[in-house]
């Protein structure tokens, strides 16, 4: 079983990546071709895995936010 | 009584039990009140040489109550902790405390006298004048603190080539706390023999200490059965979490060990049924508690119980989820599988780690969205693959992913390909875990194959350099040089093409000289899992580890009616030189000898 978050290269279709961002601001890579879920929306794609690692990867780090988080459900 | 911190649960506690132990080892006993005493002067004289919230506490020491005061300190102090494991290479600690921006470090003199990594400021507290001398009442809490506070950061394998840090939360933590399965007279001594860099230290160390419970420190150093089986029976502990490599060895060795426990815990790994049933058969009484987690989970998230009488059929199930845990079996498209259906373990709720450290776009390919829960939350996705089966149980089906378990740690085998490519003379490296034969049977060990960019590579010195830059568990055992490495049609690597590796050694193996050779040999021969062994052959090269000396060290007391060490073994790692130290072993008295290794 392949995951949809690994890009295997073979099949076109899984290729193309989101990333989603919560109100709190942490972000979140989705296969492009599956619908999002609530709260996350859409700051970057469809866009290559690579790309989008490297957008997260130089927005600023919501980890101080230490206050703001909500309970997870 | 709903804390919202880690050190206010302690405070809570050491308020009901102040005379109550909470932790003790062989030469020091502290009660709830003293502990909370010492960690606030420490926590003190942590503020006070800057420590702000939130920022990190590096912590490299022996196991000793030391290293309890210290890291419920860092907490105390409105920081988080930041354990350096002492098996680490210098240069990995160094990596670790640049990229916190070189923290304080807490240290003792063991370890300082090992070499400490550079960083901002070093502090030993057990000789700190300064600590001394701050009071001993709480410092106020930071205003900001809460549950989504960071409680530590604990480093795993990367497979791009740097340790990650799974930073995890307060909430993470006193969710694994309150947990019902700690309910009852099961955990009032623990047991702790986990270096506290690994996950499974939050609950030898939170479980107890926010339960009123007493911590019992194994000595520090390389354990052995032998030590283990004393401490359970002379310290009456209730409960312990061994790996499941350390599990199969008491198994093997001494599984009635553990009759006098309510709980053995055991997991990171396949675990043998046979091993549970050695166990069972020797301990009616025992519950064996297996153990499924990870540590952006916040340690333990399921869990299998298994009591007498219990028959081998199938593997342990992975078992139920613990109580705040919300565990979903995914397909490719993130939809639910069918029970009976392999799916993978995505795992929600507050048990969640915060990300890994300073690594958004990692966290971000881990920790996703959740369709299935609040708008805005996310879940973790293990790279487990699973079923339910009967009873709604969770069972094991495979790893989505590469990585491996090595004596229960985690290890990436890209972190240590990368770690390979990048030594001089080396073109490529690939880095496979295969399984081992003999006694160890089930157990893994590494292979790295090798490129060079002439032939004819120094696989010893690279071996070495290896050993400088990666944890012991992550060095291969066995090196193979290669022309090229064979690929598939879509230009992965083709692990099937892979030559099959034997264990290297000098010749022939050299023949022994006496029937005691002769039984080191076998003996050598059975805890590797290799036919032939000369006694000139070394433990090491042969693909030897810590688990297989422990397992050396039982069968020559059993065998051979001589108490040895580990460290006798990694310092005589020939058969030959073993049966000399052996030999002056006996020559010296022997009640002296047991004394001079206390």
């Amino acid at each position: 079983m392949t995951n949809p978050f690994d890009s295997d290269g073979a099949d076109p279709a899984r290729k193309a990546f989101l990333v989603l961002v919560n109100t709190i601001g942490q972000h979140s890579l989705w296969p492009a071709h599956l619908e999002t879920p609530a709260g996350w929306p859409v700051a970057l794609g469809p866009a290559r895995r690579a790309e989008c690692m490297d957008f997260i990867s130089r927005r600023p780090s919501p980890h101080r936010l230490t206050t703001a988080l909500p309970a997870a459900a | 009584m709903v804390s919202t911190s880690i050190q206010e649960g302690f405070a809570a506690q050491a308020r009901r039990t102040p005379d109550a132990v909470a932790v003790s080892s062989d030469e020091v006993a502290l009660t709830y009140r003293e502990l909370d005493e010492r960690a606030n002067r420490l926590a003190h004289r942590l503020l006070r040489s800057g420590v702000g919230p939130q920022d990190p506490v590096a912590v490299l020491m022996e196991r000793s109550p030391d290293t309890v005061v210290a890291i419920l300190a860092a907490l105390k102090a409105g920081a988080f902790y930041l354990p350096l494991h002492s098996a680490y290479p210098l240069e990995r600690m160094q990596q670790i405390m640049d990229r916190a921006s070189s923290p304080v470090l807490l240290t003792d003199r063991v370890m300082s006298g090992r070499g400490l990594p550079r960083t901002s400021r070093v502090i030993v507290p057990a000789t700190d004048a300064a600590t001394g001398s701050m009071p001993s009442s709480a410092p106020a809490p930071d205003p900001a603190a809460g549950p989504d506070s960071l409680a530590y950061v604990i480093h795993t394998s990367g497979s791009t080539g740097e340790p990650k840090g799974v930073a995890v939360t307060h909430r993470g933590v006193l969710g694994l706390v309150a947990d019902s399965c700690w309910d009852g007279e099961g955990h009032r001594r623990v047991l702790s023999l986990a270096p506290y860099a690994f996950g499974v230290s939050t609950y030898e160390l939170w479980v107890p200490l926010l339960r009123g419970g007493h911590i019992v420190l194994a000595p520090p150093g390389d354990l052995d059965v032998r030590t283990v089986r004393g401490l359970i029976a002379r310290e009456r502990v209730t409960a312990l979490h061994v790996t499941a490599g350390l599990f199969r060895l008491f198994a093997q060795e001494a599984p009635e060990s553990f009759a006098t426990v309510r709980e053995v815990l055991t997991g990171g790994d396949v675990i043998a049924p046979t091993a549970v049933r050695r166990v069972l058969d020797a301990c009616p009484g025992v519950v064996v508690r297996a153990m499924y987690g990870s540590t952006e989970v916040s340690s333990f998230a399921a869990y299998a119980e298994i009591t007498a009488p219990y028959e081998p059929t199938a593997a342990i199930p992975v078992g139920r989820p613990m109580d705040t845990i919300d565990a979903r079996l995914l397909d490719e498209r993130l939809r639910p599988v069918a029970d009976g259906e392999v799916g993978e373990l995505y795992i929600a709720g507050e048990r969640l780690a915060r990300g890994y450290h300073d690594r958004p776009e990692l966290t971000a390919e881990r920790f996703v969205a959740d369709p299935y829960g609040a708008p805005g939350t996310r879940m973790y996705r293990t790279g487990d693959l699973m079923r339910r089966g009967p009873q709604g149980l969770l069972e094991f089906a495979g790893r989505a992913g590469d990585q491996v378990k090595i004596r229960g740690y985690r290890v990436e085998p890209g972190e240590v390909e990368h770690v390979l490519a990048r030594q001089p003379g080396v073109v490529h490296a690939a880095v496979v875990a295969v399984r081992q034969e003999g006694d160890g049977a089930g157990e893994k060990r590494l292979v790295a194959y090798v490129v060079p960019a002439v032939p004819g590579l120094d696989l010893t010195r690279l071996k070495a350099e290896a050993a400088g830059l990666l944890p012991d568990y992550m060095v291969p055992t066995a090196f193979v040089e290669l022309d090229a490495l064979p690929l598939t049609a879509n230009g992965k690597l083709d692990r099937a093409a892979l030559p099959a590796v034997a264990p290297q050694r000098a010749a022939a193996p050299a023949p022994a000289r006496d029937e005691r050779q002769v039984l080191l040999c076998a003996m050598f021969s059975r805890a590797l899992g290799i036919p032939a062994v000369g006694v000139d052959d070394s433990f090491f090269d042969l693909g030897g580890e810590s688990l297989q000396a422990m397992r050396l060290v039982s069968r020559i007391e059993s065998e051979l009616g001589v108490e040895t060490t580990v460290g006798d073994v990694l310092n005589h790692p020939t058969v030959a030189e073993l049966d000399r130290h052996l030999r002056e072993l006996e020559l010296t008295a022997p009640k002296e000898l047991t004394e001079a290794r206390r």
